[in-house]
């Protein structure tokens, strides 16, 4: 298992009880979790911080999700960072459509566990 | 009706070449009661007072030599030109003169001498068929107006589907105009991609015997003169007059009705999101605590949160339940169809129910008899469907096993969920799949929603696949999955 401390993950989530759950296991787990609770918020620090992945959420304020990973993909710097998609909404059509843009997992909240949430990033760590 | 002196007179114009006739008839129509009008002695008389004085009935010679017109012929012109009926008084009964007062719709025939009785007789038969044809003729015209005056179309079609009527609520509607459609075939209101369709759906409503609105009614698209399409709703009903089979079709746009449904439709939708949030959360932080993030917890603690836990987790199932019917009655699921590892299938689901299911007591046990048989399917949604049936099972066995049963027969792979519940009573089997459930306050609802096997239902209909069931109260339940398998018949499930 790659040693977590130090990696850094940014989670971009408006609703705070979800910030609140995966930045407890995560942190629990040793990562360093920052937070912002809107797209261009985001966005801004994905700039500024280049993690090594992103929680997205995709319904957000000021920015929704799709157009942060759109953002994400023009920037060559950024768009080898790895993101997770946690939403709300299961459906084929935003899986397919956040897939296209690069995503590596798509993740509907309270289908998954935090723990599996923590699993994943693990093995795509490991994989990096 | 008894004749008295009261009642007005009935007018009468007396017509014949023969003045003397013309005035003992007078004297005899005055003896019985009647005013007559006056006489005239030629056709063309008998037409001219007949415009000026209008009279209740006409006594008409036929013979009238002297005269530019017969009595025939200027019968003919009164009757296209006023509603006043004809009696003919001939001294001759002659098939060829009687076939030629029948020509012009007389309304009686007397042949000369007659008795004031004959007379008499004649005339008040006359008069009464006169009032008959009147009262019939009203009668229609009152269901005339009342089918042109409704606010549905209603159109009648025969029974090689040519329209035959079509008041002016369906010249609105469809926009062509009655004279339009008369003899035209009914299928053309009706794009062309649905005839087919619309053509089975039709015999089976005819066919029916069942005097049941729900069953004479049916919904499909419709289009406009000009080509615009609107979703229509119309009853089809049969009718036989004079050994012909009709069928009478009231027709309505139901656009706005459509557009309530859908906004009913989002909505659900919209709230199903909305009440997905915090479940999630609330589960996410249970978990987050059970797994010792947040501290060490006493074992009473621990219970607490696992029933938390559960409720959490049953209500996030009635709230995809609700989502997944609300994409169902839209028919927006989508469906991707490949060959799918039957054995990946069953290992997501004992993942997700290996755990719950042995915990409660229960043995749970999977076999595959062809383990690489492989179906033609969408996954997640054969994921949902099963574990949709096997969720039932963990619901209702507290004592025994479950187990998945795997074969492949044929063309087909089956999928067996077997359980040791309390079985289900006969009687809830036409009701098991359907959606209504829980309107029914059904026994074999229990901590869900009662759509579970809707869904599943549906979302095998999808796939071309079926669900079929055999229990019995006391011995357990057998739901049986019945899904084609890959690359053996897919032009059969070719969408």
């Amino acid at each position: 298992m790659a040693e977590p401390s130090g990696l850094k993950v940014i989670i971009v989530e408006d609703e705070p009880v979800f910030r609140l759950i995966y930045k407890g296991v995560l942190e629990n787990a040793g990562y360093k979790v920052l937070e912002a609770e809107d797209g261009v918020k985001g966005l801004e620090m994905i700039k500024n911080e280049k993690p090594d992945v992103v929680l997205l959420d995709l319904i957000l304020p000021r920015m929704g999700g799709y157009e942060v990973l759109k953002k994400l993909r023009e920037d060559k710097q950024l768009s080898s960072i790895p993101v997770i998609i946690l939403s709300v909404l299961g459906g084929e059509e935003n899986v397919e459509k956040a897939m296209e843009l690069g995503v590596v997992h798509y993740r509907v909240k309270g289908d998954s566990s935090p723990t599996n949430i923590l699993n994943t990033i693990q093995t795509l760590l490991e994989e990096k | 009706m008894a004749e008295t002196k009261d009642i007005p007179k009935h007018r009468i114009l007396v017509v014949d070449d023969e003045t003397i006739v013309s005035d003992q008839i007078k004297d005899s129509l005055e003896r019985l009661g009647y005013e007559v009008i006056g006489t005239a002695n030629t056709g063309e008389g008998a037409v001219q007072m007949a415009r000026d004085y209008l009279p209740d009935l006409i006594l008409m010679d036929i013979k009238m030599p002297r005269a530019e017109l017969d009595g025939i012929s200027a019968s003919q012109r009164i009757k296209e030109e006023l509603d006043i009926p004809v009696v003919f008084i001939t001294a001759f009964g002659g098939d060829q003169i009687i076939e030629q007062a029948r020509d012009v719709e007389a309304f009686g025939f007397l042949v000369k001498p007659f008795q004031d009785n004959e007379l008499r007789a004649t005339i008040e038969f006359a008069l009464y068929r006169k009032e008959m044809d009147q009262r019939l003729r009203e009668s229609e015209q009152k269901y005339r107006i009342l089918v042109d005056t409704a606010v549905e179309a209603i159109l009648t079609i025969d029974i090689h589907m040519h329209i035959v009527s079509w008041n002016r609520a369906a010249e609105h509607l469809f926009e062509y105009k009655s004279e339009e459609t008369t003899g035209q075939p009914f299928m053309m209101i009706i794009p062309e991609r649905l005839h087919r369709e619309l053509q089975v759906e039709m015999d089976r409503m005819v066919l029916t015997e069942e005097w049941d609105p729900n069953i004479k009614t049916t919904q499909t698209t419709a289009c406009r003169k000009d080509g615009e399409e609107f979703p229509l709703e119309f009853s089809l009903t049969s009718w036989i007059f004079k050994d012909d089979i009709f069928f009478t079709i009231i027709a309505r746009d139901i656009t706005e009705r459509k557009k309530v449904e859908q906004m009913k439709t989002d909505f659900v939708s919209l709230v199903s999101h909305q009440l997905r949030t915090p479940v999630a959360g609330v589960l996410g932080c249970i978990d987050n605590m059970l797994n010792g993030i947040t501290g060490k917890l006493e074992a009473p603690q621990i219970d607490y949160l696992k029933m938390m836990h559960d409720i959490s987790k049953r209500n996030y199932h009635i709230i995809n339940d609700l989502l997944n019917v609300s994409r169902i009655e839209r028919g927006v699921v989508s469906i991707n169809m490949a060959p799918v590892l039957l054995n990946e299938v069953l290992q997501v689901v004992e993942r997700r129910f290996k755990d719950d299911i042995e915990n409660k007591g229960l043995k749970f046990q999977i076999e595959n008899a062809h383990p690489k048989s492989k179906v033609y399917a969408d996954k997640d949604k054969l994921i949902e469907a099963v574990s949709n049936v096997v969720h039932n099972a963990y619901k209702f066995t507290d004592s025994g096993d479950i187990r998945i049963h795997c074969k492949t027969v044929g063309n087909l792979a089956f999928i067996e969920v077997v359980d040791t519940g309390p079985g289900i009573p006969q009687g809830e089997f036409p009701h098991l799949f359907s959606r209504d459930q829980i309107l029914r306050g059904a026994p074999t609802v229990k901590g869900g929603c009662g759509l579970g096997l809707y869904i599943v239902r549906e979302f095998l209909k999808l796939m071309n696949a079926e669900i079929t069931v055999q229990s019995k109260v006391g011995s357990g339940s057998r739901f049986t999955v019945e899904i084609p398998l890959a690359g053996k018949n897919r032009s059969k499930i070719k969408s």
